[in-house]
């Protein structure tokens, strides 16, 4: 490099996060691990909801979701996070796996999945919320 | 294609590989990491079950008693076991990763009792998650 002997920045710092990933793996990694993290409990309280579930009636389960806020709250949480780690997970299974254009494709198509998925059932889930 | 003459393309295309699943022999922690990506992927497909459950619920009496009567028969109770079993699995699965994160459990012993822990972990809260939901049905 021809600025070598006159810059004051290291070496390791001007090639620091121009690699495969542009900077963005420790997050991807640290986000996959957060997630998780925060689905341990939320997962257990979502299988007390849905193990509340079982049985219930219409009436019933419009009762549960529109009177109370923690149902809600709780299936919000588990779907927007669990949607989350899903998408980041999957994104590392095509990475592994898939190259060139399956690689972009499949990225894609995931990223759509999961957005598509979330905002549905989170919208379905505010709607019971609010009242059916 | 011009490219399929180049020497280096050819080259490149029968360079070494690292070797994979298929020269090793089956051990066990090695199907409970499998186990961990697959139960993942299988828990990827079963947001479609939850997305429907309350799709359904906001949509109206007629389509949450359809997903009531689907998840309630036998072929819908199955595939249910499966899911939650996939999900216990892939949470124990969560937290022998945060353990082997955390620097513990790397030596033989440590790896084999993670690996016996997952399994037996995913099992018991599959039984007591379904024997809650028979009990408060």
């Amino acid at each position: 490099m021809s600025n070598k002997s006159s810059s004051l920045r290291s070496e390791a710092s001007t090639v620091r996060s121009l690699g495969a990933s542009r900077g963005k793996a420790t997050h991807h990694a640290l986000m996959l691990r957060l997630t998780a993290a925060a689905l341990m409990p939320l997962t257990i309280l979502f299988a007390f909801l849905v193990v509340s579930l079982v049985g219930r009636d219409y009436d019933s389960v419009m009762r549960l979701f529109s009177h109370r806020i923690g149902p809600g709250t709780i299936a919000l949480l588990f779907v927007l996070v669990g949607i989350y780690h899903m998408k980041t997970g999957m994104e590392t299974i095509i990475e592994d796996y898939a190259h060139g254009r399956w690689k972009i494709g499949l990225l894609v198509a995931n990223t759509m999945f999961s957005g598509l998925i979330a905002a549905a059932t989170a919208l379905a889930i505010i709607k019971l919320a609010v009242g059916g | 294609m011009a490219e399929a003459n180049n020497p280096s393309q050819r080259l490149q295309d029968r360079r070494p590989l690292s070797p994979h699943l298929e020269i090793y022999k089956m051990m066990f922690t090695m199907v409970m990491s499998g186990l961990h990506r697959i139960t993942g992927m299988c828990l990827y497909a079963g947001t479609l079950l939850l997305a429907w459950y309350f799709i359904a619920a906001a949509s109206g009496r007629g389509a949450f008693e359809t997903v009531n009567w689907v998840y309630s028969s036998l072929l819908g109770r199955l595939v249910l076991f499966g899911f939650t079993w996939s999900l216990f699995h892939h949470l124990m699965g969560g937290v022998r990763h945060a353990i082997w994160d955390a620097g513990y459990m790397f030596d033989a012993e440590g790896r084999e009792l993670a690996a016996k822990g997952t399994l037996v972990g995913s099992i018991v809260l599959t039984v007591i998650f379904w024997v809650l939901a028979y009990a408060y049905r």
